[in-house]
């Protein structure tokens, strides 16, 4: 793997550098330290970290929809 | 680096159970024997040193390499390989034993210990490669054989990946790819535009049921307000009031809207205390005492006229035996008579009986002495008489067959009279002994009901005529009290419609609050910390996909370059040996589609050439690829071995003839490993391999032992 390289390609873009290099960088650092197996353990990790927290915004926000508005959406104590 | 392999020391490894050392020394080494005799363990064993347990398993591609364990079964001896390599810098020893972790490698030097376990894995790692780049370059092995030329773009792919040492960079896109990372950003979305979807449907939802409730209330919605609910709830509350000092029961605290706050609990509050009214009431509560006084009532004159019936029977039953049989004085004093009767009657029997004696004594003394036979004077009597004898004779019959009889049984007749008297006696007794008894529990019944009611009553009144008349009052007076009830239960009712009213208002106040609520949800700091996950999710899937883009920029170069080195040597290695002359300029192309890159085999005609193969011309661009491959990479490699496992399948005599002189070129620069069961090929290599050859017999294999090598 020449990771060199491909870390030379991705920082060839301009946009949000800064930010594609870190991920770049953990790709790497997860492919070093446990292959091909490692990365994707890693990024679907990411992946769902994000949907649940995005589940549980909408939970706090708007319940479920099964809830039909019967749950404290908005924290309130009665 | 460069290293060749010189002697391998094999233990207690798949089908080795004892020690064997495979001396593979020589430029080009050939193994040959039939299946199953131990050949591919020998290859197994260069690669399980090297990689242990990488080799084996899934991720391999190989089949049977799923479940593949590297311990001999018998277990006779340690599992154990040693494979010695000469190097230019010293010569390297590799010695690798079964440990968890894939530990249990140590690497020396001149017989210095250079590292053991995980760091000499990474030794490994760094001075060989992995596994994968080590099947690519060195190891030919018949799978890849099988599926190179003839296996789907996928299949091929990953196979030709392997061979130019690129498939960690497949591998790793395949992995990206997997991780569904394109449509991430669409998933937040997704929940996003769900929370909308919901706040609509609620909000639609909500405004449908005020509708509703508002036709029901007759009421516009516009007027339903917090103040209406106020201003219901007072007179609620009034109503309340009013009832509970119309039937004069105290009324709790907490009966104001402003007491609970929540209109629910007011309302619900309001209930539960009207309700309680229907037990609550001086009306309800004397309600109940009658109901319980008539139900004593009841109670008591069953069991009263239940006892006078009984006390009526026994009555009946005493008069009837004494008219009948007389009363006890009567019956008392008759007995007395009999009893006298009877005694006069047993003395009269003791008189007769002494005459009887006297006169029967009399009789037997003169029949004895032959006395008072003829007329004489009586001894007895002094009177005259014929025949004293007969005389005597006639009046003691005359005493046993009558008097003596009649008096016996006139005494009989008199103790059966006795007997029969006693009886009536005996019975009179209990039949009366029967009437006390059921007197006082009449008396004890009368007590009772006079106790537990509270009666007042003479001797003389009838008690069952007083239970009755007090029953007929008391349902007189439940009567009237159900009537009042009625009015209060009708008052409760309307109480409970309004609170019903209330809890309307109140729903459609909830309602018209939820719905504010639910429109101003997009101005929640949740929200937008949503929508800063959207752009970020977006922003992450578009970096994912430009690394992404970068890997498969990188390792096209690299396969393009890759593939330009090798192209020449596939192509002269595949016109070496295949028999169809037809194919000229055999050129290998990497062709792009959708980020993966397609491998293809065209002749100078353009024509793909894989449709037009035999099968042994299949196996011969198979090999052409793998060691034209290794040679054009030759630079890249640490390993200048090459190991060939039963290349010659499905070839004919000319594909053969070929195949061994093109092992005696790439001897030329590489130590050649040849593993074959095929007799004719080993003829062939024999006189075409003009290096140094070494042949290994693999004769037999013994159970206890293992191969058997020569």
């Amino acid at each position: 793997m020449k990771w060199a390289d491909i870390k030379a390609e991705v920082a060839k873009d301009p946009v949000h550098k800064k930010e594609r290099l870190a991920l770049f960088r953990s790709i790497e650092s997860a492919w070093n330290s446990g292959g091909t197996a490692q990365v994707g353990e890693w990024l679907l990790e990411q992946i769902e970290h994000t949907i649940t927290h995005a589940e549980n915004l909408q939970r706090q926000l708007v319940g479920t929809r099964e809830s039909n508005g019967e749950e404290d959406t908005d924290g309130n104590e009665d | 680096m460069e290293m060749k392999i010189r002697k391998l020391r094999i233990s207690g490894f798949r089908g080795f159970a004892v020690e064997r050392a495979v001396d593979l020394s020589q430029p080009v080494t050939m193994l040959y024997g039939e299946n199953a005799k131990g050949k591919s363990s020998v290859l197994n064993a260069i690669e399980w040193c090297l990689f242990g347990s990488e080799c084996a398993g899934k991720d391999t591609r190989m089949r049977e390499r799923v479940g593949w364990r590297p311990e001999n079964r018998l277990g006779s001896v340690p599992c154990r390989v040693t494979m010695m390599c000469q190097n230019p810098d010293g010569d390297i020893t590799f010695e690798r034993i079964p440990k968890p972790r894939n530990k249990g490698l140590t690497i020396s030097r001149k017989g210095q210990t250079l590292c053991s376990d995980a760091e000499a894995n990474a030794w490994v790692a760094e001075n060989i490669g992995n596994f994968t780049q080590f099947m690519a370059m060195v190891y030919q092995h018949q799978e890849n054989i099988r599926h190179l030329a003839i296996a789907e773009d996928s299949v091929k792919r990953s196979i030709i990946n392997r061979l130019l040492g690129l498939s960690d960079y497949s591998n790793l896109l395949d992995s990206l790819q997997s991780t569904g990372y394109s449509t991430f950003s669409r998933k937040v979305t997704g929940v996003r535009d769900d929370i909308d979807d919901i706040i609509e449907d609620r909000i639609f939802g909500y405004k449908e049921q005020n509708k509703v409730l508002s036709q029901t209330l007759k009421l516009r919605p516009n007027v339903i307000s917090r103040k209406l609910v106020e201003t219901e709830a007072d007179t609620l509350t009034s109503s309340v009031q009013s009832l509970y000092s119309r039937t004069g029961v105290k009324l709790g605290a907490k009966t104001r809207l402003a007491d609970h706050g929540d209109p629910h609990k007011y309302i619900n509050h309001i209930r539960d205390t009207v309700r309680a009214l229907q037990t609550k009431s001086p009306q309800s509560k004397e309600n109940l005492r009658v109901g319980r006084e008539i139900s004593d009532l009841d109670y008591q004159i069953a069991k009263i006229d239940a006892s006078a019936r009984k006390r009526g029977e026994e009555r009946k039953n005493v008069k009837e035996f004494q008219v009948k049989h007389g009363k006890l004085g009567s019956l008392q004093r008759k007995l007395n008579r009999l009893e006298e009767h009877k005694t006069s009657k047993e003395d009269e029997i003791a008189r007769i009986d002494a005459v009887y004696s006297v006169l029967s004594g009399l009789y037997k003394y003169l029949v004895e002495k032959q006395l008072g036979i003829g007329k004489q004077v009586c001894l007895a009597c002094g009177s005259t008489v014929n025949n004293q004898q007969d005389f005597l004779k006639h009046e003691v019959k005359e005493l046993e067959s009558s008097t003596i009889k009649a008096a016996h049984e006139e005494l009989g007749g008199i103790c059966n009279n006795i007997r029969l008297v006693r009886e009536d006696v005996r019975k009179l007794k209990e039949l009366e002994e029967h009437l006390e008894l059921a007197e006082k529990a009449f008396k004890d019944d009368v007590k009772e009901a006079r106790a537990r009611l509270r009666l007042t009553m003479k001797p003389s009144e009838d008690p069952m005529k007083i239970l009755k008349k007090r029953k007929i009052e008391s349902e007189q007076r439940r009567d009237a009290l159900q009537k009042a009830l009625k009015g209060l239960l009708s008052n409760i009712g309307k109480i409970e419609e309004s609170c019903d009213r209330l809890d309307k208002i109140v729903a459609v106040m909830d309602n018209k609050e939820e719905i504010e609520r639910l429109s101003s949800i997009k101005q929640h700091k949740a929200y937008k910390e949503l929508m800063e996950l959207e752009g970020e999710a977006d922003l992450w899937s578009s970096d994912i996909k430009a690394i992404v883009a970068a890997i498969t920029l990188v390792r096209d170069k690299e396969s393009r370059a890759r593939v330009a080195r090798s192209k020449k040597k596939v192509s002269e290695y595949f016109n070496m040996v295949a028999e169809n002359h037809g194919i000229k300029d055999l050129e290998m192309i990497v062709e792009h589609s959708r980020g993966y890159e397609n491998f293809r085999f065209k002749d100078a005609s353009d024509e793909d050439v894989i449709t037009i193969l035999s099968q042994g011309d299949l196996n011969v661009l198979a090999l052409s690829i793998f060691a034209g491959l290794g040679e054009a990479n030759l630079k890249d490699i640490p390993f200048q071995s090459i190991i060939f496992d039963d290349p010659s399948q499905s070839m004919g005599l000319h594909h053969k003839q070929r195949l061994a002189e093109l092992a005696n070129i790439i001897a030329e620069n590489r130590q050649v490993i040849i593993s074959t069961m095929d007799s004719e090929f080993r003829h062939l290599l024999e006189k075409h391999i003009t290096r140094p050859m070494k042949v290994i017999e693999f004769e037999r294999w013994n159970p206890n032992t293992g191969p058997e090598l020569k």
